[in-house]
Parts: C-alpha cells; structure tokens; sequence
C-alpha cells in the first residue's frame, strides 16, 4: 500500500504549466505546510532541476543537461547523482536545495531520454517497475511526506513510469483548443490507470488545473463549456491561475524574493496561489 | 456578431465518456501476470475435476484411489495445455485477492491446463476482493453457463447453490440468472425432488442432456428402469445400437398424458358440478325416495334451497353418510 504521497503533474502538451505547478505546490507544502518534500524531475528538459541546482551542460550533446557533483558524495567514486540512475539499476542520492523542507532528484536529459525513447515492451515493463519500487522505498518514507513528480511533455514511458507510481494526478491546461486535447490524453491514462487499482491503492484525480487564464472570451468560454457537463466540473479544480509576470519572474535565477510564499499574504497573487496550492493539499492529505 | 469560442461537442463528449468509464471500471480490470503456485482452486467451484495441482506436480500414482478419474481429467485437459503451450491463454482467469494469495472464480482448468503446459505464471483478472457470498455461485454460474463440459449434475448442483428449496420458481430463476423462460422452466422442473432412479442416472452420468432428464422426470422409476436398461442391454450386444432419441421420449411422455394426466393416481370421485338448484333437489329427493336410508334420512335435514352453500353442505353431509354405510 502507498503511504507516502506521490503527486504527479502531467499532460502531454507542452507549456500549459506542469513544472510551474510543480514548483509551486512544492513550495507550498514545505514553506508553508512544513512537508518534507522530494521533487523528482522525469523531464529531459530539466527545467525543474535549474530550478534549485545550477545544471551542468554536457559539451557534448546538445542541450544536453547534467547535474553537478552532490556534495553530500563528496568523496565517493560516484559523484553525480541523477533520477535516471534508477533506471539503470543504480543507487541514488538527492540533492539539498536552498529551501527548507525541499529535496531534488534531478533530471539528466541524456539519460532520461534514453529512457523516454525506449521501444522494446520489456524493457518498458522494467522502467515502470523500477521507477515504482524506487518511489514506494520505505527509506523514502522516513525522510519524505511527499514526493512531487514533474513530467516531460508526452505520453511516453516517464510519464507512464511516473502515473503507475502515482498516488494523485494534476493536469494543468490553459484554457485553449489543444490543451483540450492533451487534458483528453492525460484522461486516458489515468482511466487505463484507475482500471488497474484496487481500492487500497488509488490513483486520485486532483482535477484539471485551470492554467495561465487572461480575462479574454475565449478562456471564459472554454472554461465555461468544461463545467457545463457535470461530470467534468467535478474534475476541475474550482480556483485558476491567471497569467501574471510574477510567476515567471520568480523562476529568474538569482530572483528575490525565491518564492511566490516570500512576498506579503496580502498580496494577490500570492492569495491566489495559495487557493490553488491549499485546495490540492486538501485533496492530497484528506 | 461578436465571435464566439468552445469546445467543440465531439471532444466534450469524449472527455465525458472517459471519466465515466473510468469511474465505472475503477479497480475492475486489474490484470497481472500471477504465480500458479500463489493461486488456490476454490473447493466450491461448480466444476468437479478430481485432479489437483499437486497431482500435475507430483504426478498420479497408481495407487492413488482415484488413478482412473485423475488420469481421465488429465487427457481432458491435454488439449488445452496443448493450445496453451502453443499460443498462450485465450482469455485470462478470474482471481480475488485471498492474503497472498488468489482464490480461483472462473478457470480452473485453464489454471490446471497451464500448469501441464510447464507455465509458471498464468494471466488472470484480479478482484481486490471476495465476491458476496450470495453473488459467488451466481458470478460462477454465468462464467460457467456457455460452456458445453459441465456435467448435468454439475450443472443441477450449481443451481441447487444459487437458489434456495423455497425461491426456486421458473420466473425467479429467469430474473436471476437472465436466460430465457423455457431454460428457466427447463431449470425449475430439475430443482423440483426426484426419483432415486433419475437422481442415480444423472449423478452416473447416463442422463447427462437437460432436454432428456426434463422428459424423464415425467416417468415413473419401472418406465426410467425400463428405459435405462435399454441401454444397458445394447451395451451387452453393441450391434445395431440402439438409443432411444428424445423424441422417443417425448412420444412416450405424451401418449402417458394421454391416459391418466400428470401427477399421483386419482383415487377420488368428483360428482360433477352444477349451477341448476333443481339438479341437486331432483338428486336429493331420488335418495330420499329410497326406503332403505329412510330412518338415516331423517338425521340429515333438508337443505335451505335458496342458498348453494347450505345445499353444499347437505351433499358433504350425504356423501360422507353413504361412505359409512355403503358397502363395496
């Protein structure tokens, strides 16, 4: 049985906000809900990794993003740690970040995708198997309350690997026509998913996380004709996000303040992430 | 005309439809790959196959008591080890998680049949629990219900699980196990008691068909006896063969019918019935007439003729008088 939380932020469309999410809800429940906290970055793009390490980049492979030696392994023969290990049935070891409460096992864009392009069905057996007996280690547990997974943009076997070992699942979606569709992807997955639980170990649907809405007709509208069917309304997550340059700005290296749960309470736009965040813990933890 | 933006209805229909299945067939179709030896055939399965795993592990000996019904399961089964060894499982088999281990809903002999064709794990759908006790035999039954290999008797004891001495109507059955109202009459006429002769039959094996034991319940057990030892008698001079066929059966049924209808001996006289007043006085004075029951005549008082009932009850009055006093 799951006992430690694993939330996954997914969709297979790129750029409606997941490792936004990521960052945001993790940060929430470690500055602000004192959670341990382990953020685990399965994207190859390892924006979430930048996020709290300063990424090395491998000459070379284009784009190629490793992460820098740990020093918690100071003096080992391994230096370097990444979540791709796992795959390759190697030990791991996550990094410390500048945030209480907050843990990073970051990503290693060759590696992963590696991982990601893997087409022989055994071997994608085995990166779901490995991928869940890493997340569901009792070692995890005594040093973690939640563990947040942040997903590349597509349908492929780390986002599979990271749903199978889910406990809930968020989709963040702007409120436009191929979102649509990638919030359809996602719907799939979870129901291929949810077929496959028993009742000791379901996944959650957090819901659809309403994603970077501007006060225009056309995210009203779409929004809108989401909650007109019940069924789907009950999936949506009843607070949105608009897009504000605050958001971003925080993501700047060197910003400050770090965090959007740095800035005054009274500000909205801290007020409103806070509903957003507030509203999943609720779900995660009730 | 301001322009207007949506989800187009296709896309809306599907994001539905999608939760909806999703939240239908939540933990229902959990399907692994599992250990035979984690999985336990269920003592109460309709199926009676003597075999055991433990007879396919170890292997029968000769000196087992049931050498002959084991190894005669055993080839039973060699086809479809056969067909598994070849393509693998058709369709996987129904578990419910039991501790550790599975408890066997629905395949038994394909678990069995994997287990001869060297498998170690077998594909199987995964209940997360054991099914309602009053749903278990139901849930077996309708697994069970297309195949053509359980025995009649098997088929007899399954029902007599499901449906208890007092709900055993055709009507009941029908609404329970949602086949048509013939079968269920079919059903309802075998749940009914029945003769030893019959009962012997169909647990040998003999009667093994529906349509013939539905016809044989009608026979007494000298006709059934008579019937049977036809057979018997064939099986002593094999050539030419002769097997009554159900219409033989029917026939036989029916011109019985046509002598004495269904059901035990009459052993009473009914008089008639009547709705003239006049027809009973007629009767009633013609024996008052007779000489002989004059004095006892006397003891039964004459009848309110405008009132059936009261007529009624002076014919009980006369009948019962006359069963005393007449000699055979």
């Amino acid at each position: 049985m799951f006992m430690i939380k694993v939330i996954v932020s997914a969709t297979n469309k790129g750029g409606e906000g997941k490792t936004t999410t990521t960052i945001n809800l993790a940060e929430y429940l470690a500055l602000v809900k004192n959670k341990r906290v382990l953020c685990i970055d399965l994207d190859p793009q390892a924006n979430l990794s930048n996020r709290y390490i300063e990424m090395d980049v491998d000459p070379d492979s284009l784009e190629g993003k490793v992460p820098p030696n740990n020093p918690d392994l100071q003096g080992e023969s391994k230096t370097v740690s990444s979540i791709a290990d796992i795959f390759f049935g190697e030990n791991v070891c996550p990094y410390k970040t500048n945030f209480k409460n907050l843990e990073l096992m970051p990503s290693h864009s060759e590696r992963l995708q590696q991982i990601e392009n893997a087409t022989d069905p055994k071997m994608i057996e085995n990166i779901y198997q490995n991928f869940k007996t890493f997340v569901q280690m009792p070692e995890l547990e005594e040093h973690y309350d939640v563990i947040l997974i942040d997903t590349p943009p597509a349908k492929g076997p780390l986002t599979k690997s990271a749903i199978k070992a889910a406990t809930h699942l968020i989709i963040p979606a702007q409120m436009e026509q191929f979102s649509i569709e990638g919030i359809y992807g996602m719907l799939h997955l979870f129901r291929k998913e949810a077929y496959m639980r028993d009742s000791a170990n379901e996944l959650k649907l957090i819901g659809i996380l309403p994603n970077q809405i501007r006060d225009v007709i056309l995210h009203k509208n779409f929004l809108d004709d989401l909650k007109s069917t019940d069924l789907i309304k009950e999936h949506i997550i009843p607070h949105s996000l608009k897009k504000r340059t605050i958001y971003s700005e925080m993501l700047v290296e060197g910003a400050n303040p770090k965090s959007i749960f740095e800035i005054n309470k009274n500000k909205k736009e801290r007020q409103e992430m806070e509903e957003v965040c507030g509203y999943c813990t609720a779900e995660i933890f009730s | 005309m301001a322009k207007t933006f949506g989800i187009n209805k296709k896309l809306s229909t599907a994001l539905t439809e999608t939760l909806i299945s999703a939240d239908e067939f939540r933990g229902k179709l959990r399907l692994e790959g599992i250990r035979i030896s984690k999985i336990k055939l269920d003592p109460n399965n309709p199926r009676e196959l003597v075999i055991s795993k433990d007879d396919i592990t170890i292997g029968i000996t000769k000196d087992d008591p049931q050498y002959e019904l084991k190894q005669k399961d055993l080839e039973s089964l060699s086809s479809l080890a056969h067909s598994i060894k070849m393509n693998g499982l058709m369709n996987p088999i129904l578990v419910y998680e039991n501790g550790s281990d599975f408890v066997v809903l629905a395949g038994e002999r394909r678990t069995l049949a994997s287990m001869i064709a060297g498998k170690d794990r077998i594909e199987a759908r995964i209940l997360p629990e054991k099914p309602a006790d009053k749903d278990l035999p139901i849930l077996q039954w309708v697994e069970n219900i297309e195949r053509q290999d359980l025995s009649l008797k098997e088929k007899i004891n399954n029902l007599e699980k499901i449906f208890a001495p007092s709900s055993r109507s055709a009507k009941y059955i029908e609404e329970i196990l949602g086949c048509g109202p013939t079968m269920a009459h079919n059903y309802a006429k075998l749940l009914q008691p029945m003769n030893e002769t019959l009962r012997t039959s169909i647990d040998t094996g003999e009667v093994n068909s529906i349509k013939k034991a539905t016809l044989l319940i009608k026979l007494d057990e000298e006709e059934i006896k008579e019937y049977l030892s036809k057979n018997d008698e064939d099986q002593e001079a094999p050539s030419p063969k002769f097997k009554p066929t159900l219409k033989e059966i029917g026939d036989k049924v029916k011109s019985k019918n046509k002598i004495k209808k269904v059901g035990a001996k009459k052993q009473t006289i009914e008089f008639g019935e009547t709705k003239k007043v006049a027809v009973a006085r007629r009767l009633y004075l013609s024996f008052k007439k007779d000489e002989s029951f004059k004095h006892e005549f006397d003891l039964i008082p004459e009848p309110d003729w405008s009132d059936v009932k009261s007529i009624n009850r002076a014919f009980a009055e006369l009948v019962f008088f006359l069963e005393e006093n007449c000699v055979e």
